[in-house]
């Protein structure tokens, strides 16, 4: 945790007006000849974004270099984007502005990046925005890292995973009932697992009561004149007024009874 | 008779297409409101597909035409009474029209069925897992009920997390309409066969 600390003491003071995607660090040439640079900004001053700017700049003395160059002179914040995905911020405009500059480094910083990238991967990689890591290539999709989290491919690519899983959790627990209040993984898919085995039972419990509608429709032949239409109607008449979400109970027999009753009347 | 039948089909087709307006304006606006997530995913989030009227009245006529059919077809039967049950599965993958796992493997199960029986094979490494149940090596509790949900969602059981659940999905909401209609159908089928009997008593 020290070499952040070290750094961030380093910063003057962060211009609230400029928040935290003001500017690039301005010496690309210098950046080039082998400096490891590190520049943490803390852009939550007014805590409307949570977010700072993580900025690595691989300067290139492959394994985690931890000579931070002194940016007091820097009067403004900098920052530089990272890897992968954005996600909903809308930075796009201020990270178009940073992968143009950016693209006029030259490509020295390539296969020092990817040292850098690999050594930081075999490095804790759960440290926060303390390895210069490789710079923003133009085939890299750039993404603003959160304050406090690694940058590193593969935990953004792990962040992004779980992002996955957790709207898609989220979706699960709209659709089961009762899901809501529930809080944490294990205890959601325990909810799950038992609306489909409830709901499992009541499709069983339905087809034995369908079997013996048939087995009771077999002996009066009168009603296959009825089936083609009727059903329809009945059945559109029915679906109708029900509300959309209903949590699907047993039989649910006497107000079904009211709509059907009603229904037989008019198609009849 | 049939005039009267003529008119009560008139006045319920006027009250279906005033249904199916009000289905329509609802499903639509659902549909514009998931638009903006992300383009091309309104169509393809599973209360959307499953809860669409047009899906509930699909699906009941397949039903409806694949029961009769059964019925005609197969009732020199043995003990074996779960065909409903499989011609309703049958029918729900069909109306999934194979954009689902489970869908297909729902269909791909009465192919199999059909062409070779099923053997059982015992499990190889059978002793190493008694082992381990003696040592009790337990997973990790989420991993252990992802078997479990894996299990139960057909034709799910080597699929990673992320799609198992995209597949879970999408199954609750199909499995949720065909309770709906399956119950519906079962009423309707009752007081119909109950009419109907009563009718033809009656009129003859």
């Amino acid at each position: 945790m020290d070499p952040p600390l070290i750094n961030e003491n380093s910063f003057s003071a962060a211009n609230p007006s400029s928040y935290s995607l003001t500017e690039i660090w301005p010496f690309p040439p210098s950046s080039s000849t082998a400096l490891g640079l590190r520049m943490a900004n803390l852009a939550d001053r007014d805590g409307s974004l949570d977010e700072s700017n993580v900025t690595e700049q691989s300067g290139g003395n492959g394994n985690g270099n931890r000579k931070g160059i002194d940016l007091s002179s820097e009067e403004d914040e900098s920052s530089k984007t990272v890897s992968t995905t954005t996600s909903a911020h809308d930075l796009n405009d201020l990270t178009g502005k940073r992968r143009k500059i950016s693209g006029s480094r030259n490509e020295n910083n390539e296969s020092r990046a990817e040292i850098e990238a690999s050594s930081a991967a075999n490095n804790k990689p759960a440290e926060p925005s303390s390895k210069p890591s490789e710079p923003p290539m133009q085939d890299y999709i750039h993404v603003r890292a959160r304050r406090g989290q690694a940058t590193d491919s593969h935990s953004l690519a792990e962040r992004a995973r779980r992002d996955k899983i957790s709207e898609r959790m989220k979706m699960l627990q709209d659709l089961v009932p009762g899901c809501n209040k529930v809080i944490g993984k294990a205890l959601a898919l325990d909810e799950i697992i038992n609306y489909i085995q409830s709901l499992h039972c009541q499709v069983e419990f339905l087809s034995m009561k369908l079997e013996a509608v048939n087995s009771r429709m077999s002996m009066s032949p009168a009603i296959e004149r009825l089936h083609p239409k009727d059903p329809f109607d009945a059945t559109g008449m029915i679906f109708g007024p029900q509300p959309t979400r209903d949590y699907v109970q047993g039989p649910q027999s006497e107000w079904l009874h009211m709509q059907v009753g009603g229904g037989f009347k008019r198609a009849m | 008779m049939a005039s009267n039948q003529s008119n009560c089909d008139e006045s319920s087709q006027q009250e279906l297409n005033q249904l199916r307006k009000k289905r329509r304006k609802s499903t639509q606006t659902t549909e514009s409101h998931l638009q903006k997530d992300g383009t091309g995913e309104a169509k393809n989030q599973p209360t959307v597909r499953w809860r669409a009227y047009t899906a509930r009245r699909i699906y009941s006529s397949k039903l409806l035409e694949a029961l009769l059919r059964s019925r005609r077809t197969t009732s020199p039967r043995g003990e074996k009474s779960r065909e409903v049950r499989e011609t309703a599965d049958r029918v729900l993958a069909v109306a999934a029209r194979g954009k689902t796992r489970w869908s297909r493997a729902i269909l791909a199960k009465r192919a199999r069925l059909l062409r070779v029986k099923k053997v059982k094979k015992p499990k190889v490494g059978c002793d190493r897992m008694l082992q381990e149940s003696e040592k009790r090596k337990k997973l990790p509790a989420v991993e252990r009920k992802v078997k479990v949900l894996s299990r139960l969602v057909p034709g799910c059981r080597k699929v990673s997390f992320l799609n198992l659940l995209e597949e879970a999905s999408d199954y609750i909401a199909a499995l949720e309409m065909q309770v709906k209609v399956m119950t519906t159908l079962s009423e309707i089928l009752a007081v119909a066969g109950g009419g109907a009997g009563v009718g033809g008593g009656s009129s003859s």
